[in-house]
C-alpha cells in the first residue's frame, strides 16, 4: 500500500493536473489547493 | 481522529460527500461575491491581481515574507458527530470542505479563493470547490489506507511537497487564464 504514500498520491495528482490543465483547469486548481492543506485534521 | 472506525463505510464516504458540498458551498458564495467585486476590472486586471496575490503567498509559503493570512485556527469539534452515523460526519465534511473551519496550512486555498472570486465563471468556481473537496478527500483516502504514519511522512516531504503541488497549481492558474482568455 505505499501507493498512498504522501509523494505518490501528489505525483498522480501533478501529473494529471499538468495533462487536464487545458480541459479542466479550474478542477485541478481546487485539487491541488485542497491536497496542499494535508495535517489540518 | 482519522484512526477511528468511523472512518470506514458508509460514514467516510458521507465525510468525502461533505467535503465537496463544502467545497462547492465556499465557491458559490464566493463567485457570488466576486460578480460584483470584479464588473469594473478589465480581464487582464482581474487576472494580474490573481498573480500578485499568487507571488504574495508563494513568497509567503517560502519564508521570504511574513504575513497572516485570516485563518480559523482551530480544528472541527469532535461534537459534530452527535449528529449520528452519517450526518456526523456530513457536516464535518462539509465544515472541512469550506476551508473555512480550521486550520489551511497553505496558501495555496486563498489564491483559488481569488481567481474564483474575480475570474471564474460559475461553473469554473463549481468545478473548483469541487476539486478542493476531492483534494481533501484525496488526503483523507491516503492517509487511511497507507500503512505507516501518513502524516509524518507528509511533514518529511513538505518542501517537496509544496513545490510539486505549486508547480500543479500554476499550471492550472495558466490553463484556467487560456480558458477564460477573450477570443
Amino acid at each position: 500500500m505505499r501507493r498512498w504514500h504522501p509523494l505518490v498520491v501528489a505525483g498522480v495528482l501533478v501529473a494529471a493536473a499538468v495533462g487536464g490543465a487545458a480541459l479542466v483547469p479550474w478542477l485541478f486548481l481546487g485539487a491541488t489547493a485542497g491536497l496542499a492543506t494535508s495535517g489540518s485534521t | 481522529m482519522l484512526s477511528s472506525p468511523v472512518w470506514r463505510g458508509s460514514p467516510a464516504l458521507a465525510f468525502r460527500a461533505g467535503l465537496l458540498i463544502g467545497g462547492a458551498l465556499s465557491a458559490v458564495v464566493l463567485v457570488v461575491v466576486g460578480s460584483l467585486l470584479r464588473v469594473p476590472l478589465p480581464w487582464t486586471a482581474r487576472w494580474a491581481l490573481v498573480a500578485a496575490a499568487l507571488v504574495l503567498v508563494l513568497l509567503r509559503d517560502i519564508g521570504v515574507l511574513r504575513f497572516t493570512l485570516p485563518e480559523n485556527r482551530r480544528l472541527v469539534p469532535e461534537s459534530v458527530f452527535r449528529l449520528g452515523r452519517l450526518l456526523g460526519p456530513l457536516q464535518f465534511g462539509v465544515e472541512m470542505g469550506t476551508g473555512a473551519r480550521t486550520y489551511l496550512p497553505s496558501g495555496l486555498p486563498y489564491v483559488a479563493g481569488v481567481a474564483v472570486l474575480l475570474a471564474a465563471p460559475l461553473s469554473g468556481a463549481l468545478w473548483v470547490g469541487v476539486g478542493f473537496g476531492v483534494g481533501r478527500a484525496l488526503m483523507t483516502t491516503a492517509n487511511l489506507r497507507y500503512p505507516g504514519d501518513w502524516d509524518a511522512q507528509w511533514a518529511r516531504y513538505s518542501g517537496r511537497l509544496a513545490a510539486m503541488l505549486g508547480a500543479a497549481f500554476v499550471v492550472s492558474l495558466l490553463g484556467a487564464v487560456w480558458l477564460t482568455a477573450p477570443s
